[in-house]
């Protein structure tokens, strides 16, 4: 016995001796430890920003965005020819095209996969309204009809959660309402194929032969897509500790959900490259609109005079280099810039704060604001708005959920005042479903209604912006939620590691090792 | 005989209470596991078909009877979270507990029973003050606070082992021995504690014995005395508490497993408590402590065969 | 009596020692409020992840706020933790342990159930009872006090077996004393000492579980600082703000081995008969 423990020993000495810690990594096979496990591998019918990037390259979708966030055409052949009246969409397809399986894509495929999308994904839900016909015109020309014209409707196609990727006919046919369970069933026409899924400890992604890429310049999720390495393989590694351990060690080849705050390791180490993913994201501090103290919209003003973005921001992401603080969702110089109603956005004002809650009648009830320490950032801002909001004189209780609890307590309006979460980026303000009035919150008035609608069915950009001015000052006018700042994404990746594009969503394609 | 039979029948009694307390463990929990578990989408019929498929409709008499029906014919259920059914995800979940017990409790082992017999051979000596103080220190470090010590310095600084993981698909069993390594220590350090404390203690009890003296009188070596005469009958305790011992190591794998990033059965009860996956946490609770009481069972049938002292 | 201690204290330097910090942890732990030199959940986000320094002896947190302070609550926290989880255990493990030691047809019913009970792995069963009762202060205390009764119970079930046997309860028993009387005048009396070894060592493990279930994020709230907490949030920053995991980790080893020094200097103290059976 104590024999063949001493030879273990050696073993495991001479082991590390000669293979270091490569254990994980190996040539021709690129290894990315994330945060979690997916729930499913179905990214039409899940908003998971982590499906969307697992299954980024083996589901496709007609558009994609590019590096500008323009749609471009991936499984079809150009961008869409659009009516005069605007409601007859016709989008041709791309042709001699094959799924993993080896069957042949062709417009029947596409017309099965958007139907479903309009049903099942979140994103096309929202073009479910206005669609109301789709139809195969021939095997490579697929046309949509609308009911009114819709300028949301190319970026819903593109994007890339809930997305409107294609699948074979059969495949929808056997899930047409119900995300797919089934792994083999994720058949797809992307440049890698899944070959196999454990959950809980790995996906495994190989190169799919006979790969037809779509034509031009790489740009974002456009353009030429080709496989580098043989495979890909996903490691959910849920402690961010270990994340960063396993990455400091070389374990890994790109490891997700790093704090900000391990910025200065990463990129002091030589062997590591820091990306930054800016924006990635929003941080959002959500009121009940419909119960309780946070129904009074003076109270809600009240709250938004009292928070300190900067300091939530920065207990929340540790570096000022990775958030920005502004009234605006869309950074200077994008179309959807505005500084319309900034100024009562991070007022970090106490007595203006107090003098509006007593207006609004308040007396001390308990504000129950939801957080989870699942989601560290989460917390810290919770944390730090809560102790701003005390200093106002408001009554908060943190109520500290993990991530499930609280996104099912969060659908009792009964049971909180606020809540914070984060929202993933959108390039496009009609893809956020905060303006819903279905969504957590539940922000409904005549005003928000009309002004959410004039923007939707505006098309020409100037109109676009203008009614986009009109709704950011109702929101921060009306305060039903609060967009405490945008946050950036730090992606690590072993130095060797070439062709990584730092967008949200991160393709993979096109990455190379040596 | 017969006390083999009296044996079984106690441990199908405290399984009986096992199964009983697992139960109402995961059934006291408030609100609906159905609204949990179909999220915020599912309608007020979507709710009722899974409740009345699951028999939570029915008194919690009648689930209970239904939940031993199932179990009888060995159907833990299915995994909500997975998809998958509960028996089988164990399975798959086993082998990288299953290891790091084996191999702690080898490590335990190898630091606690040198140990503890020279303890109790220079009892009370500066020798036996320090190994029991060490003893008590190493009961006294969370062993998850170990855990990112060593990360930190073998790993991360010195680059010697892996800081996490199983060593990925298809690693050889050596490649996933050398990942165990650091968990396996970690797990290994806590646990010596106990052990130390009953080899010293049993030791004590034997080199008080007659026999011991007798050899002694007779000349026999110091060394041949201890090791042979002394040991020999000292190791049924010690067997039964090494025995003991890793069955707790499972509970201390729960949070080695999270430290390490192990994909074993404590990674996946964790999981499943974030994740709300009440099938899976019951029916792991259910399996572990299970083996736990047929384990206890094992032990006391191998008192019979080591020591035939004992006569029931 | 007297002279034992003395003799034994003698024997036993460590074990004077560890009593002398547990004192000095109980102190600081209870006066926090007039020791501490910051108040523990002023946040300060200019001057968050500071190192020791004269101004902040254990440098400070993510959110700026004095670990040294935070220590100090924590320690109350931590303190209250193992003190409740010793009197849940206490109560359900004496009541356990008398019935099954005193009543023989109930025993076979009650020891199977402590066996049942000391089936569940600690940290399992406490994993699962808080995802059946949500995480809270008192789930945490209720878990862990379940957890640990089934020792104490043992070593009562074990003790009362042989204190009924005495020939003096025997004797009582026969004059037609009242259980109950028996039970209280002779029995508890007998059965401090045993039970008192026990709760220090329970004590000690409560800490640390605490610690335990509360880095897994299933422990209390961690707006509450306990050494768990403190722990669990400053592992984010190892390499970068070591102080915030070194501290409260040597307060919970300090706290630990004081307990279990003196618990062990109690068993060597009082009837080693009783106590060895752990």
């Amino acid at each position: 016995m104590i024999r063949s423990i001493a030879v273990l020993a050696a073993a495991l000495v001479g082991l590390a001796a000669t293979t270091g810690v490569q254990a994980q990594t190996s040539p021709g096979t690129l290894t990315v430890a994330v945060p979690f496990e997916p729930q499913t591998l179905d990214s039409m019918s899940s908003t998971t920003d982590l499906v969307a990037l697992i299954t980024g390259s083996v589901l496709e979708p007609l558009y994609a965005f590019d590096a500008e966030w323009k749609p471009a055409p991936v499984l079809a052949s150009a961008l869409p020819d659009i009516s005069a009246d605007g409601t007859v969409v016709t989008i041709p397809l791309r042709t001699g095209l094959s799924f993993h399986d080896g069957s042949a894509m062709t417009s029947a495929d596409v017309v099965a996969s958007l139907e479903r999308w309009l049903k099942l994904s979140p994103r096309g839900q929202v073009a479910g309204k206005v669609v109301t016909a789709i139809a195969a015109v021939d095997d490579a020309t697929v046309q949509l009809t609308l009911s009114k014209p819709f300028a949301p409707l190319l970026p819903l196609l593109s994007f890339n959660t809930g997305a409107a990727v294609v699948f074979p006919e059969e495949v929808i046919a056997g899930n047409p309402d119900t995300p797919i369970a089934d792994d083999t069933k994720i058949i797809g026409t992307g440049v890698f194929k899944l070959a196999e899924h454990v959950p809980d400890q790995f996906v495994r992604l190989v190169k799919s032969d006979g790969y037809q890429s779509p034509a031009g310049e790489p740009s974002g999720f456009a353009g030429a897509r080709a496989a580098e390495v043989d495979e890909i393989r996903f490691f959910p590694v849920p402690d961010a500790n270990t994340r960063l351990s396993a990455l400091m060690s070389g374990q890994y080849d790109i490891v997700l959900g790093l704090s900000p705050e391990t910025y200065p390791q990463v990129s002091r180490n030589s062997e590591l490259a820091a990306n930054i993913i800016r924006p990635s994201g929003w941080l959002l501090f959500v009121e009940n609109t419909k119960e309780g103290p946070t129904a009074n919209e003076k109270f809600r003003q009240a709250v938004q005079a009292a928070l300190n973005h900067d300091d939530i921001m920065l207990a929340a992401y540790g570096l000022p280099d990775f958030y920005t603080v502004n009234a605006s969702l869309y950074g200077e110089g994008t179309s959807f810039y505005s500084a319309a109603g900034a100024a009562s956005y991070n007022q970090h004002d106490l007595d203006k704060a107090k003098a509006l809650l007593a207006e609004s009648g308040y007396n001390g009830e308990p504000f129950r604001l939801l957080t989870s320490q699942q989601y560290d950032f989460v917390f810290k801002a919770a944390v730090v708005a809560s102790e701003n909001l005390r200093a106002a004189g408001i009554n908060v209780e943190l109520v500290n959920l993990d991530w499930a609890s609280m996104l099912q307590q969060r659908n009792d309006a009964t049971s909180w005042e606020a809540f914070i979460s984060f929202f993933g980026f959108v390039p496009e303000p009609s893809l956020l479903a905060t303006f819903n009035p279905t969504w957590y919150g539940w922000w409904d008035t005549p005003e928000k209604a009309a002004a959410l609608d004039a923007f939707t069915s505006a098309i020409d950009p100037a109109e676009r912006s203008a009614a986009w001015d009109n709704l950011q000052t109702l929101l921060l006018a009306q305060a039903p939620w609060i967009q405490l700042g945008a946050y950036a994404e730090l992606v690590a990746a072993s130095a060797g590691v070439d062709g990584l594009r730092a967008v949200p969503f991160l393709p993979l394609w096109n990455v190379s090792k040596p | 005989m017969s006390y083999v039979l009296r044996r079984i029948a106690g441990m199908l009694v405290v399984m009986f209470f096992v199964v009983s307390i697992v139960f109402l463990i995961v059934h006291i929990a408030p609100g609906d596991p159905a609204v949990v578990m179909l999220g915020p989408g599912a309608t007020a019929e979507q709710v009722a078909a899974l409740r009345a498929a699951w028999g939570l409709d029915q008194p919690l008499f009648g689930q209970y009877l239904l939940f031993l029906r199932q179990l009888a014919q060995g159907d833990l259920g299915q995994s909500i979270f997975l998809g998958q059914s509960v028996l089988g995800l164990l399975a798959g979940r086993a082998e990288p507990t299953f290891f790091l017990t084996i191999f702690s409790t080898v490590i335990a082992c190898l630091i606690a029973i040198p140990l503890g017999i020279y303890s109790a051979y220079r009892r009370n000596s500066v020798w036996d003050r320090l190994a029991t103080t060490l003893a008590m220190f190493a009961a006294s470090v969370p062993s998850f606070w170990l855990g990112l010590l060593l990360i930190q310095t073998l790993s991360l600084q010195l680059g010697w082992f892996p800081v996490s993981g199983y060593g990925g698909p298809g690693a050889g069993f050596l490649a996933r021995l050398y990942h165990l390594f650091l968990p396996a220590v970690s797990l290994g350090i806590y646990s010596s504690a106990l052990i130390l404390r009953f080899t010293r203690a049993s030791m004590l009890d034997v080199l008080g014995e007659d026999y011991v003296r007798t050899a002694r009188a007779k000349g026999m070596g110091e060394f041949r005395v201890v090791m042979k005469h002394a040991l020999k009958n000292a190791l049924v305790p010690i067997v039964t508490i090494v025995g003991m011992t890793m069955a707790l190591l499972v509970a201390g794998a729960v949070i080695t497993e999270m430290v390490f990033g192990l994909p074993g059965v404590g990674n996946l009860i964790v999981s499943s408590v974030l994740r709300r996956d009440y099938p899976v946490i019951q029916g792991t609770l259910l399996v572990v402590s299970l083996i736990y009481v047929l384990m206890n069972f094992l032990i006391d049938m191998l008192y019979l065969v080591i020591d035939p002292r004992v006569k029931y | 009596m007297r002279g034992v201690l003395a003799a034994t204290l003698r024997l036993r330097p460590l074990v004077l020692a560890g009593a002398g910090v547990l004192l000095v942890i109980v102190l600081l732990a209870v006066a926090a409020p007039l020791v501490a030199p910051h108040d523990p959940g002023a946040l300060a986000i200019s001057s968050r992840l500071k190192p020791p320094s004269a101004q902040w002896w254990f440098g400070t947190d993510e959110f700026g706020r004095d670990i040294f302070s935070r220590t100090l609550y924590a320690g109350r926290l931590s303190l209250l933790v193992g003190a409740g989880v010793v009197l849940i255990s206490g109560v359900i493990g004496i009541v356990l342990g008398l019935l099954a030691g005193f009543f023989p047809r109930l025993d076979t019913i009650v020891a199977r159930l402590i066996d049942a009970l000391m089936a569940f792995p600690d940290i399992l069963l406490a994993v699962a009872l808080v995802a059946a009762l949500g995480p809270s202060l008192l789930t945490v205390l209720v878990a862990l006090g379940v957890v640990y009764a089934p020792r104490l119970a043992r070593v009562v079930r074990a003790s009362t077996l042989i204190i009924r046997e005495l020939p003096y309860v025997e004797a009582a028993r026969a004059l037609g004393v009242p259980t109950w009387r028996i039970i209280g005048r002779h029995v508890l009396r007998n059965l401090a000492s045993p039970i008192l070894v026990q709760c220090t060592f329970i004590f000690a493990y409560a800490i640390l579980a605490e610690a335990g279930l509360s880095f897994l994020g299933l422990g209390v709230n961690p707006e509450i600082p306990t050494w768990g907490t403190m722990i669990a949030g400053g592992r984010y920053y190892t390499g970068q703000a070591d102080w915030m995991t070194v501290f409260p980790g040597m307060a919970i080893i300090l706290a630990a081995l004081s307990l279990q020094m003196v618990g062990d200097g109690l068993r060597d103290l009082l009837d080693p008969r009783l106590g060895r059976d752990l």
